[in-house]
């Protein structure tokens, strides 16, 4: 169905981004690419899709359905998108028109795309939405489904205009484990109809149920190829090795500490609902020096409200928090977010915010420096702005401004969910690690189970 | 339409008719001291503004005074009005002695006119110009309409008044340089209020339409297959149109400040251009009818406003 020659992606001025690589997709048969962040998986896809970012061009032969795409022009690649071509969104809620109906974002790809009559694409789209169980959600507006609907609707729209070959870049990224099964069953489905399905993922899961073929890609190169069950199960390469060893499933336990000192924190009692409808309630919990506790549970259920409760950034409907520390040292109680950009002004140099952070706080730079070295991080990283240092890198530079205060609790929201594996677990380690070398508690919210599981030493589930 | 739509509506409408009371009760009291705390006797400022500075005298003065019980306690006159206006009857011009709802509803009329033209003209100058430099954003074309619109905003609107009249009136001859009649008396004032308007409207329009062209929506519906005109007819329009719409009704409170300037500037009989007149006078009745006139039209704008943003957005259906 899709054989690619020799593709490569080059920026104008001729630097090469993704090294040739040249492969075949079978309909019926899955193809994965597994990689991190930075390998180069994404422009892969964007080059086979025609929607490269701005700057960058790709170069090499593409055959969709025995003919050339790669010798149409623009305006023609452009014409494949939806008939022949169907990339399923990363974000499907922003994907969906905020002010427009669901069935009128299937109906539009029948009727537009497609060329059916008004009543024939509204039955279309009304039988889709009946076959994924959603028919109750066809007079809705994209802010009134949930995530998972959503999704649902916006895998419908991008399918509706009748394209058999399906690119998925990253389809599951920051999912909860139900969520991404639903992903990979919808993805299977399609494979089952004899379809071809192109998936892009840092999520060796996807990549087991996905099943077909998987490529492992890093920094622009494929390391290794073959059938998905060999490679995943028995690697030939190190890094392949190493990409399945970051699983959280797979990582070491963390040893548990005991809790003998003072707690730093103690709440009793606390409860929370929004909109009239209850999010938790009587949640008691106390904190140790030294301690992690994981709070996991479904997305929108109040994990990271009972965070920002204990921050004192959210009032809390009953109950009480007690810090250890006094009043005028609210700074000893930190978060780290999920997002690291939100965290550092964007057009100023790193340097620039840790200085001001530093001055106000009187810390020397000796401090800073050992932190980064704890870290693992080249010094020379915080001169450059936000936007050119890696979302790992990033997040632990998060690390590093919150540890410079000293602080005597953590919270940290979602700290790994936007990054990928190898990265995620860098992070988590580096979390770890600060722990193990200060008396810092931390609070972790996660949708990933299996993380809490190996690294906390209690988990409340809300 | 939904039903929570329909309540949002309701609320919409309420809240805003308590505000309307609120304003027009504010204002007119405000009016009325304020009136007070002008310099200058005000009984012969009165006689003035009847008979012509020439033929008062301190016994034309003494007449309007008792005529109007100026005598009277501060206290008693300003309930005497109060109690009025809850009978909508909100007395007659000091200097004319026609009703005041009659004077404000005629010259509101002509200011409404020229408002109502400005706003309309404005939309059509810079919707299409800002939808056009969004298409291509830091063109040349993008560019130079940046250019335009900070030189136009950083001129006093009463120049751009000016400089149109000499180009069209003065040299050109091709319309009245002011005064108030057929359609042609109608253009200069209008098309200077919409120049001034249209500065900052189009860039507004532009930044919208930016955010909408880069939104994730708008990518998605290109990669479904419809086309940039398609998407744009289909997802674009709406979504950029709710926050210009909102924008319009800011924009439409600032221009009863423009009206005042330019109606003077065009002998334009409208309320901005009475209002004034009226405080010379200290035609008591007018100032307060007038400013309370344009105090609702206030509340009303935004009421519209409001209502507009409800249809266009279904998620303000969810708030109250």
């Amino acid at each position: 169905m899709l054989v690619v020659k020799n593709l490569s992606v080059k920026t104008l001025d001729g630097n090469m981004i993704v090294n040739p690589v040249s492969f075949e997709l079978v309909a019926g048969e899955a193809l994965t690419i597994v990689g991190e962040t930075g390998s180069g998986k994404t422009l892969l896809a964007q080059a086979i899709a025609n929607n490269l970012p701005e700057g960058l061009i790709a170069e090499g032969e593409i055959y969709l359905h025995d003919q050339a795409i790669h010798t149409l022009s623009a305006d023609d690649r452009n014409a494949l998108w939806g008939k022949t071509i169907c990339v399923l969104p990363q974000e499907p809620t922003r994907s969906l028109d905020p002010t427009m109906h669901a069935i009128k974002q299937v109906k539009e790809g029948y009727q537009i795309v497609k060329g059916l009559n008004s009543s024939d694409a509204t039955a279309q789209a009304s039988h889709d939405f009946e076959c994924v169980k959603l028919p109750h959600a066809t007079h809705k507006y994209p802010f009134e489904l949930s995530g998972g609907m959503a999704q649902r609707v916006a895998f419908l729209a991008s399918r509706s205009g009748g394209a058999t070959f399906t690119v998925a870049d990253e389809p599951t990224k920051g999912l909860d484990a139900n969520r991404r099964d639903d992903i990979a069953k919808q993805l299977r489905s399609l494979i089952e109809k004899n379809e071809g399905v192109f998936t892009i993922t840092h999520d060796i899961d996807v990549a087991h149920q996905l099943g077909g073929r998987v490529m492992i890609m890093r920094k622009g190169d494929v390391i290794e190829v073959g059938e998905s069950q060999q490679v995943l199960s028995h690697p030939a390469h190190p890094y392949t090795q190493e990409l399945i060893d970051a699983d959280p499933r797979r990582w070491p336990k963390r040893e548990a500490k005991s809790n003998k000192d003072p707690s730093i924190v103690n709440a009793k009692n606390l409860s929370k609902s929004r909109g009239g409808k209850a999010l938790f309630s009587d949640v008691s919990l106390s904190l140790h020096p030294g301690q992690i506790i994981g709070v996991s549970g479904d997305s929108g259920c109040g994990k990271s409200t009972l965070g920002d409760m204990l921050l004192g950034l959210l009032p809390s409907d009953s109950g009480t928090i007690e810090w250890a520390h006094k009043n005028n040292e609210k700074h000893k109680a930190q978060k780290l977010f999920q997002d690291p950009t939100d965290v550092f002004s964007a057009h100023v140099p790193l340097r620039t915010s840790f200085n001001d952070l530093m001055k106000k706080y009187h810390i020397g730079q000796d401090k800073l420096t050992g932190l980064l070295a704890e870290l693992r991080l080249d010094e020379s990283l915080i001169d450059r702005n936000p936007d050119q240092v890696s979302g790992g890198e990033l997040q632990r530079l998060a690390i590093v401004r919150v540890m410079l205060l000293d602080p005597t609790f953590i919270f940290a929201d979602e700290p790994t969910s936007r990054l990928d594996m190898l990265t995620q677990k860098a992070v988590i380690e580096a979390l770890v690690n600060v722990v193990k070398h200060s008396d810092v508690a931390i609070m972790i919210v996660s949708h990933d189970k299996a993380l809490l599981s190996s690294v906390c030493d209690e988990l409340i589930t809300l | 339409m939904k039903r929570q739509t329909v309540n949002t509506l309701l609320n919409i409408l309420a809240w805003r008719s308590i505000q309307a009371v609120f304003v027009a009760l504010f204002v007119g009291i405000v009016c009325f001291f304020a009136a007070q705390g002008l310099g200058g006797n005000m009984a012969y400022r009165i006689a003035g503004g009847r008979y012509g500075i020439d033929l008062m005298d301190s016994s034309t003065a003494e007449s309007v005074a008792r005529e109007l019980g100026l005598d009277r306690s501060l206290w008693v006159r300003l309930v005497e009005w109060l109690g009025d206006s809850l009978t909508f009857n909100f007395g007659n011009s000091l200097v004319s002695g026609s009703p005041v709802i009659e004077e404000v509803g005629h010259t509101l009329g002509h200011s409404l006119t020229l408002a109502g033209a400005s706003i309309v003209l404005s939309v059509f100058i810079a919707v299409p110009l800002g939808v056009l430099a969004a298409k291509h954003p830091n063109s040349w074309f993008d560019k130079t309409l940046l250019f335009c619109s900070v030189s136009l905003k950083s001129v006093p609107n009463f120049v751009i008044g000016i400089l149109l009249v000499m180009l069209f009136a003065v040299q050109m001859k091709l319309l009245p340089a002011a005064g108030h009649g057929d359609f042609s008396y109608l253009i200069l004032p209008t098309l200077t209020l919409a120049l001034g308007l249209a500065a900052v409207s189009v860039q507004v329009v532009r930044d919208s339409t930016l955010g909408v062209r880069n939104s994730t929506y708008f990518l998605f519906s290109r990669i479904k297959g419809l086309s940039d005109a398609q998407t744009f007819q289909r997802h674009g329009w709406r979504n950029l149109l709710v926050p210009v719409v909102a924008f319009l009704g800011i924009q439409f409170i600032t221009i009863v400040e423009g009206v005042v300037v330019i109606e003077t500037l065009f002998a334009w009989p409208g309320i901005g251009h009475s209002l004034v007149h009226a405080i010379f006078a200290r035609d008591i009745p007018i100032v307060q009818g007038a400013a309370v006139a344009m105090g609702l039209i206030f509340v009303a704008m935004n009421a519209l406003v409001d209502i507009a943003v409800l249809l266009l957005d279904p998620r303000e259906g969810g708030k109250s």
